[in-house]
């Protein structure tokens, strides 16, 4: 199945994107993440002003079967959260990409994005996943 | 290697997301479990449950034997309806929960969990060995199943050229093109009008894309394993392997009310030395927060004591709030409030009756 992946993000190998080459970076989870998860009924996400650290879970995507943890693309402050993604979920279904980011974070270790994925990284891995 | 129903390329056409279950590949969903779960309450959604176990218990001797065997009062399945019933040991433990057909003239039809085929079975042949004239056939590879469940239900199946009159969990028979099919008014979704269709396994993809083709017409969706669990939920009925297994007695899980406990029948002494000594009940909750409490999710009382955990929750289509049930302390009340622990976070819930649909 072809999934959408937009050529101006990175991804992460645990099916997150992040704007690139911004200072205030959006978050979200991928077209194929959303695809694998189904109808997308409930979203947790760290509060304004905390931080989060490349790598650790900072919160979850819920589908009406399973949890799914996301986890931090690069350290930052967390500037702002979607509320609209939190108020209907199925925004991250129908638009991944656009109106279902989950939140912006600044920046703290610029650097940390050198080692994401680009989309034909992303496409690759999807390729690889999927056999 | 999981086995595969009659319908599986069907599922397949349909772009279904396919999940092995009980060692069969069943669809999870279709295109979305939430607009699955909607068809089911407001138009007809349909689901392969060709998974399911069926024997025939036939001869003098069935219905004396099926009254031992099964806790329900057997003498209430007349001709032609089907009832509840479970399947317990001798200490009373839920082997599995089936529905038994009475097709006349000494033969009963058991419907049992994918799950517990082959335990089932064993056990119905073991117990068959201190009866005569009873014989017991596992019918499970020659029948598939159909479940047609919605508002909508009978409209299509007139439309099919079905017309006959069946109440809530009668059965009758339905010739369709040379093919003979079972029609019960029974399910698992909580819904008034729906049946559930036990069709030889060569008609199976005929009935299935008869029954689609109505999608323009009467709203009918085909649904996966994941709509049937919040169908399932939002009505209060429980999942053999996540609700109850043989560890527990229909005391604690709360189906006495499929046991006849003045009958003499092989759980009789082990429920009346049980009766009033049990120390877990199994509630329904719906949370007073947002978030969603899982299989296995910790339940605490207002004092922080721990009094349970969960079994099964949900969120259900067009519900604000998160649903299920958990096993808790004995003594506790429908109206209470309680915490459940869902990650680091504590959830406020209140107690109510597990059949949501009703309250």
């Amino acid at each position: 199945m072809m999934h959408n992946v937009p050529s101006n993000l990175l991804f992460t190998k645990e099916h997150e994107w992040i704007t690139k080459n911004q200072q205030v970076a959006t978050i979200g989870i991928t077209d194929h993440a959303q695809s694998c998860l189904g109808d997308v009924v409930y979203v947790e996400l760290p509060e304004k002003g905390s931080i989060v650290e490349k790598g650790k879970p900072i919160g979850v995507v819920e589908s009406v079967k399973a949890v799914s943890d996301i986890y931090a693309p690069a350290t930052g402050k967390v500037l702002e959260i979607n509320q609209k993604a939190i108020d209907d979920p199925s925004l991250i279904n129908t638009e991944p990409y656009e109106n279902g980011w989950l939140l912006k974070i600044e920046l703290l270790k610029a650097e940390e994005t050198s080692d994401l994925l680009s989309d034909a990284d992303y496409e690759e891995l999807l390729l690889l996943e999927s056999k | 290697m999981s086995k595969k129903t009659p319908l599986y390329e069907c599922h397949l056409e349909q772009k279904a997301v396919m999940a092995d279950f009980a060692g069969f590949l069943l669809p999870l969903r279709f295109e979305s479990e939430l607009k699955e779960h909607e068809s089911v309450r407001n138009a007809a959604g349909m689901f392969d449950v060709s998974h399911m176990g069926e024997f025939l218990i036939k001869g003098k001797n069935a219905k004396k034997f099926l009254q031992y065997i099964l806790s329900n009062n057997i003498d209430n399945c007349h001709p032609f309806t089907s009832q509840y019933s479970l399947l317990l040991n001798d200490e009373g433990g839920i082997i599995d929960d089936l529905i038994v057909y009475n097709l006349d003239h000494d033969e009963y039809l058991l419907c049992v969990n994918a799950s517990n085929i082959e335990k089932d079975f064993n056990w119905v042949l073991k117990q068959a060995k201190n009866f005569n004239d009873v014989e017991c056939i596992d019918l499970s590879e020659q029948y598939s199943q159909i479940a047609l469940q919605g508002p909508n239900t009978f409209l299509i199946l007139k439309k099919l050229g079905f017309d006959q009159q069946v109440n809530k969990n009668s059965f009758c028979k339905w010739m369709l093109q040379g093919a003979e099919l079972i029609v019960a008014a029974t399910g698992y979704t909580g819904e008034q009008n729906g049946v559930e269709i036990f069709v030889p396994n060569k008609n199976a993809e005929e009935l299935w894309k008869k029954i689609l083709s109505f999608r323009a017409d009467f709203g009918v969706l085909p649904c996966g394993l994941s709509s049937r669990d919040t169908l399932r939920i939002e009505a209060g009925l429980l999942l053999f392997g996540v609700d109850m297994d043989e560890s527990i007695t229909p005391l604690e899980a709360g189906l006495m009310f499929a046991v006849d406990v003045n009958k003499n029948f092989i759980a009789h002494n082990a429920l009346a030395l049980k009766k009033g000594k049990i120390e877990q009940k199994l509630f329904g909750f719906s949370l007073e927060e947002k978030g969603i409490a899982r299989s296995g999710y910790e339940v605490f009382d207002l004092n922080d004591k721990k009094i349970g955990r969960v079994t099964s929750g949900s969120l259900p289509s067009k519900r604000e709030f998160a649903l299920g049930f958990a096993y808790l302390d004995k003594n506790i009340k429908n109206g209470d409030h309680v915490f459940i622990q869902i990650r680091n976070k504590k959830v406020k819930a209140i107690i109510r009756q597990r059949n949501f649909l009703k309250n």
